[in-house]
């Protein structure tokens, strides 16, 4: 090759970033410098969560939500390999799961672990061997208290990959066909593909299917193709490993952990199945050139073209709303659309989305959750507009002084109106926490919002009782049926810290009626939106999103509260349903009865 | 010594009394209202300026408890300030909530309480402080402004427009006043009012992206979706500025390296190089031994361009870190970006030994590598480079191009087509693709893989040109000229204000021989670029080749004005000047004036001859006739009968005493050669 054109041709290789880090300036298009070791200053002890007493006591049955972790056998404890390094990976924390794995209806669920970080001798060790764990739900009865039972081993998830993966999060669908739900994986290293083999235990088929490794947090189920098979998109956050982790000082000097825009973002993928295996058609279908650091994701029609889009919270930089093309190819509209930015122009942190029918007017809502200092952000969708609710709906200040990560629609008593659960926890050190002596300064309170009948919110506060007292460094916010009684329940997990169960103690009272929208093999239809007309009238819509939060998954199946303001119409009778599947068919049930799920099959509805 | 004795102890009682006098008439100390305890905070790990700074404010309170209620207020406000300059929110907010108690009617506690209370979420304390604030002082815009802010993020864009509507905002805050109106009128989704709120403030600050944004999303809700996009381009969240002395006082008391590195880090992001620079070096002064600062400084003074202070910042952290990995990476790319790449590359090697999984420097030490033609070098370090990144485009874009230059260019090119396969938009890969399979003789495909380039919507105007050119050339050289003619038209749709698109696009047009055509473009080239002294060349030959020397006199002039030292354009007019046929535009003393200069810039046949003609011109024919022969004799010894036949042909012209007279120039064109 002539040196002529061999240097025309590495022209446009040589563009690279300048990253000046810790808490800096954003990468340019230039060469990429590194940033140093900064003066060495006291790092954080490892330990769990130190838990704080509520500020005022709560008669424990006048409580939303009550912690029942340790009736529930739940023992896992995430464990994030801190060293005193401050590697950024390590504050990130991870989510999981909820799904049924054994098909006798309820959800079990799985969480995802950390594991060791560079050669650094961790600050405490693991309390458990360090592999994601499966819990298998052993429910006596509906409203009876879950019972968690680890069969990871069992499941053959006890692994030596497993074992040295970094998870994040994880998401469980049919990817093969055979009506089991199986369980993708990703983590800030290789993502995992374990396959459930229909007898309780799964294969790990990473290589076959899929092998992506690049820092990953969101991953969310969509059929982008139509043609029956659950695709993935996959959102990347930075491009980090210990080799290059920037250290970052505060301004008294002491070491801090740095930001997202410390290092380059990356460009998210997306991956068609293409039976067996994953094709990558990022490129072909114009995501690649995108690049943001994400750690949350979403699927739904934002706009009503029966198509199914994606929604990207990406940390400090501009989020992205691909909407899907006619042609297959998807077309990001986030910033004339009013989702990209806050409405004061601002690209916030967005750890989390949860993505629902906040104000009733059947299309799907997003809450993204961010940094101290930013309030969480309500983006009002209007078929495909966006405008910023958050200060308005009493969503916005009461957040304001909190990192939020995962984030959940909750339909806390069952009225038809979603509230909404935040977990929070802080990603750089809370300076008076540090020097007020504390061992792990960044746990903060979470936070539970009562969405009102004129439509704002309103913080529970304590009296949200003492499942949301203690300070913790909350990261997954997983809303599912746990006791199927018909409200949703809740799994936090911890970054360094145990996981907890909470169940509902106010929804079940209230009418409600529960939807599985499956297809011929029994899967769940990802993307598959349930209108629901209750016989007051009244309607309600809700989507099948295998997906969302932070690093997680919800429970599949749709919970319709229809308790109302007291209206006794919608207390009794059955319900009509409308199902739109992905593409855009519609089927219809009628005289659905109230108080149980429903399965509700493709092609057995009326047309 | 009696004496002595009785005076010592008469002083000692005079000293005893005066005390137990001081002591009597002392104030008792002053009676204090209840006071918040302020957090007790650690500080055996902080960075030691910062540590004194606050421990001394401490003490300053302990000891102003005991002269007065206005001092111990005094003293708790600069605490606060200490405190909120270093970031300790929650303790700023205490001590000034002390200052406020212990003095109500200071408006500085009242506001900048507020302004700590607004940064912690605390949005009840931080609206009933600007309340405060706005009560001591009316007319002052700022604590009117934070607290429409803080109304806006409670929801309440009724009182926040209101609190702005009731002042007349002073200079340099009418910006953040009419942002702080359309703000509001947006949340009452009053989008009209909020447009022209948003536009006089975006007016009034044309860099506050904020406005911009804002201004984005409400043209978009009126449906005016093409303004809206043009308007949310703004690229950056930065509200409009507004003075703020007493905050800007507060800030400056940070005085540790982390305040200044993290100050130093918010310039760089804004843009601001000489005050990152400034920082960073005052950082710097407070820890010498920083290499966080070091690399930082670097980055600013590399974007400013100053790469030789970024070299020398570069090199002391060598000195101070000789283990440090980044600090030779960095080096190694400072001493590339100097066109230093044999310097570089140790650097860079240096950087991996340290780190061996450090990919970033993989990627740069095999790129530099390329930079120098070391192709098996570089297949070594990019073979590790994708070790650590085995998904990354650029690496595979690399090993295709070290597996080409190691003769292997089949296989690079399927590498290249699976890229390209898998990453369409990666228009590197596809650019390095075309580029190969040109090398390989497959020009349809090569330009077929020019035009999927082109398609892509991602390639920016001067990328999209760039293709073009290369694409044209290749149909070029494959004699399909109306074809690269038809892409260096698209070229300069591309880029239409470009001077080289129009310029290649001409030269193209000259050697098809569409003379007209070309003349224009070249016109427009110096138009756009008047420093184009090509294109003025080829513009004013051309003019006189189609026999207009009377504009190709005045266009010279110009040329010639604004490139006086150029001795193509100097030898151009010389000619013409000499030999044109035209009375008006012939001039022998200037010919002359410009053949002389053309020859001494340049002593080459060409001005040689038109010095001869130039000197035949003005009369000067024994001189004439001397140079010719002169030349006539070098042409026939070194053989070149052609050249020698029109040097005896002038020769005789000028022995006859006659002028050589000339419709048009017979120099060669300005392109050379049969390739634009």
């Amino acid at each position: 090759m002539s040196q002529r054109s061999s240097r025309a041709l590495l022209g446009g290789a040589l563009v690279l970033s300048i990253a000046a880090g810790c808490g800096g300036p954003p990468p340019d298009a230039k060469r990429e410098m590194g940033s140093p070791a900064a003066p060495a200053a006291q790092a954080p002890a490892g330990g769990s969560n130190p838990i704080d007493p509520p500020d005022a006591e709560m008669p424990p049955d006048a409580a939303p939500f009550i912690d029942v972790t340790g009736a529930t056998g739940l023992d896992f404890d995430h464990w994030n390999g801190m060293s005193g390094g401050l590697y950024y990976s390590e504050m990130m924390g991870s989510g999981g799961a909820l799904f049924d794995v054994d098909g006798d209806g309820d959800l079990d669920l799985y969480l995802v672990q950390g594991a060791r970080l560079g050669d650094r001798a961790p600050s405490r060790p693991p309390d458990q061997p360090t592999f994601d764990r499966l819990y298998r739900n052993d429910l006596a009865a509906p409203g009876a208290t879950p019972r968690f039972v680890d069969v990871t081993e069992a499941a053959g998830l006890a692994t030596a990959a497993a074992e040295a993966s970094y998870g994040m999060g994880a998401v469980a669908a049919d990817f093969d066909g055979d009506g089991h739900a199986d369980l993708y994986i990703t983590a800030a290293g290789r993502n995992r593909h374990l396959r459930n083999q229909g007898d309780g235990t799964f294969e790990e088929v990473t290589d076959e299917v899929s092998g992506i490794e690049r820092w990953s947090v969101p991953a969310v189920v969509l059929d982008i193709d139509l043609d029956g098979r659950n695709d993935l998109f996959v959102g990347h956050y930075v491009d980090y490993s210990i080799a290059i982790d920037k250290q970052c000082v505060d301004e008294l000097g002491q070491r801090n952990y740095c930001g997202p825009l410390a290092y380059a973002p990356l460009a998210d993928s997306l991956l068609r199945n293409v039976g067996g295996r994953f094709e990558d058609l990022t490129g072909r279908l114009g995501l690649a050139t995108a690049t943001g650091a994400a750690l949350g994701a979403t699927a739904s029609d934002f706009n009503g073209d029966d198509r199914l889009d994606l929604y990207v919270a990406n940390d400090g930089t501009p989020n992205r709303l691909w909407l899907a093309q006619p042609d297959g190819t998807f077309i990001d509209r986030a910033l004339l659309a009013g989702a990209a930015l806050n409405g004061q122009g601002h690209a916030e942190a967005s750890m989390g989305v949860a993505v629902g029918d906040v104000d009733g007017d059947l299309d799907d809502d997003l809450l993204l959750t961010h940094l101290t200092r930013e309030t969480n952000t309500l983006y009002r969708n209007d078929r495909g507009a966006f405008v910023d609710r958050s200060a308005e709906s009493g969503l916005g200040a009461p957040s304001f002084d909190r990192t939020g990560f995962g984030a959940a629609w909750v339909d806390l008593e069952n009225d038809g109106r979603l509230d909404l659960v935040v977990g929070n926890g802080a990603v750089k050190i809370i300076k008076e926490q540090r020097l007020a002596g504390d061992r792990h300064p960044l746990h903060q309170r979470d936070q539970l919002f009562a969405q009102q009948a004129d439509g704002r919110f309103r913080e529970v506060g304590d009296a949200a009782g003492p499942a949301f007292a203690p300070s913790l460094v909350t990261r997954g916010v997983l809303a599912g049926d746990l006791d199927d009684d018909g409200d949703l329940d809740l799994v936090l997990t911890a970054n360094d810290g145990p996981a907890r169960v909470l169940l509902n103690r106010q929804g079940q009272d209230a009418p409600w009626v529960g939807l599985r929208l499956v297809n011929a093999q029994g899967a769940d239809v990802a993307g598959a939106l349930a209108l629901v007309t209750a016989a007051d009238g009244r309607r309600f819509a809700r989507r099948v999103v295998l997906g969302s939060s932070y690093a997680g998954s919800n429970d599949p199946r749709l919970l319709f509260g229809l308790g109302g303001d007291g209206s006794p119409d919608g207390l009794d009778g059955a319900v009509a349903v409308e199902v739109v599947w992905p593409g855009g068919m519609r089927e219809r049930w009628s005289d659905l009865a109230v108080g149980q799920y429903h399965h509700l099959r493709r092609g057995d509805g009326a047309s | 010594m009696i004496m002595h004795t009785s005076l010592s102890n008469a002083l000692r009682f005079l000293v005893v009394g005066l005390l137990v006098v001081l002591t009597a008439c002392a104030e008792p100390p002053p009676e204090l209202p209840p006071l918040e305890p302020l957090p007790e905070l650690d500080l055996e790990s902080v960075e030691d300026v910062a540590r004194r700074q606050i421990a001394s404010a401490s003490e300053r309170v302990e000891q102003a408890t005991t002269e007065s209620v206005r001092a111990t207020a005094d003293a708790y406000g600069v605490l606060a300030q200490l405190y909120h300059a270093y970031d300790l929110g929650e303790a700023a907010a205490t001590a000034y909530a002390n200052a406020r108690t212990l003095d109500p009617t200071a408006f500085t506690w009242a506001y900048l309480h507020g302004v700590v209370a607004a940064g912690e979420g605390d949005f009840p304390t931080a609206r009933a402080a600007f309340e405060r604030a706005v009560e001591l002082q009316p007319r002052s815009a700022q604590p009117r402004l934070r607290l429409a802010n803080v109304l806006l993020e409670q929801g309440e864009a009724e009182a926040a427009a209101e609190q702005l509507r009731a002042f007349d905002a002073g200079a340099g805050a009418e910006a953040a006043l009419a942002y702080g109106l359309g703000r509001a009128a947006a949340s009452l989704s009053d989008h009209d009012d909020a447009v022209a709120e948003l536009t006089r403030a975006a007016e009034l600050d044309p860099q506050a992206g904020a406005v911009r944004h804002a201004l984005g999303l409400s043209l978009a809700r009126l449906g005016r979706e093409e303004e809206a996009q043009a308007a949310l381009a703004a690229g950056n969240a930065t509200p409009p500025a507004f003075p703020d002395p007493l905050l800007d006082a507060v800030r400056a008391k940070a005085v540790s390296s982390g305040a200044y590195l993290r100050r130093g880090n918010q310039a760089l992001t804004a843009g601001d190089l000489e005050k990152a620079q400034a920082l960073f070096t005052r950082g710097l002064e407070a820890d010498r031994d920083s290499i966080e600062l070091r690399l930082n400084l670097a980055i600013a003074q590399v974007r400013a361009g100053a790469l030789d202070a970024a070299r020398s910042t570069l090199e002391d952290a060598r000195r101070r870190a000789p283990d440090n990995p980044r600090v030779h990476h960095d080096l190694g790319n400072v001493l590339r970006e100097q066109g230093r790449a044999t310097e570089a590359v140790p650097a860079l090697r240096r950087a991996v030994e340290l780190e061996p999984t450090y990919a970033d420097a993989w990627f740069n030490l095999a790129n530099t590598l390329a930079e120098l033609d070391r192709w098996p070098e570089v297949g070594e370090a990019v073979a590790r480079y994708r070790e650590e990144r085995p998904d990354d485009a650029r690496g595979r874009y690399l090993e295709a191009m070290a597996l080409a230059a190691g003769g292997e260019r089949p296989e690079a090119i399927r590498r290249l087509r699976a890229l390209v396969e898998a990453q369409p938009d990666d228009l590197v890969a596809r650019r390095g693709l075309g580029g190969l399979l040109a090398e390989s003789g497959d020009i349809p495909a090569a330009l077929m893989v020019y035009e999927q380039v082109l398609a892509s919507e991602a390639l920016d105007d001067s990328a999209r040109f760039g293709v073009l050119d290369e694409a044209a050339r290749l149909a070029w050289q494959r004699g399909r000229r109306p074809e690269a003619i038809a892409l260096w038209r698209r070229g300069v749709e591309a880029q239409p204000q470009s001077s080289a698109a129009r310029t290649a696009l001409a030269n193209a047009l000259q050697l098809a021989g569409q003379r007209a055509e070309a003349i224009g473009e070249f016109e427009r080239a110096v138009d756009l670029d008047p420093s184009n002294a090509t294109a003025w060349l080829s513009e004013t030959r051309l003019r006189i080749l189609e026999n207009q020397p009377a504009v190709a006199r005045g266009r010279l002039e110009q040329a010639l004005a604004l490139h006086p030292e150029n001795a193509e354009l100097a030898g151009t007019a010389a000619r013409l000047y000499a030999t044109s046929t035209n009375d008006a535009v012939r001039d022998g003393a200037r010919a002359m004036e410009l053949a002389r200069l053309a020859y001494g810039l340049d002593p080459s046949l060409d001005n040689a001859e038109t010095l001869a003609m130039a000197l035949a011109e003005i009369g000067r024919f024994e001189e004439a006739i001397r140079f010719q022969t002169q030349l006539a004799h070098q042409a026939q010894q070194s053989g070149d009968q052609r050249t020698l036949r029109r040097l005896v042909k002038n020769l005789r012209l000028f022995q006859n005493r006659r002028p050589v007279r000339a419709e048009a120039t017979d120099r060669r064109p300005t392109r050379r050669g049969t390739s634009p």
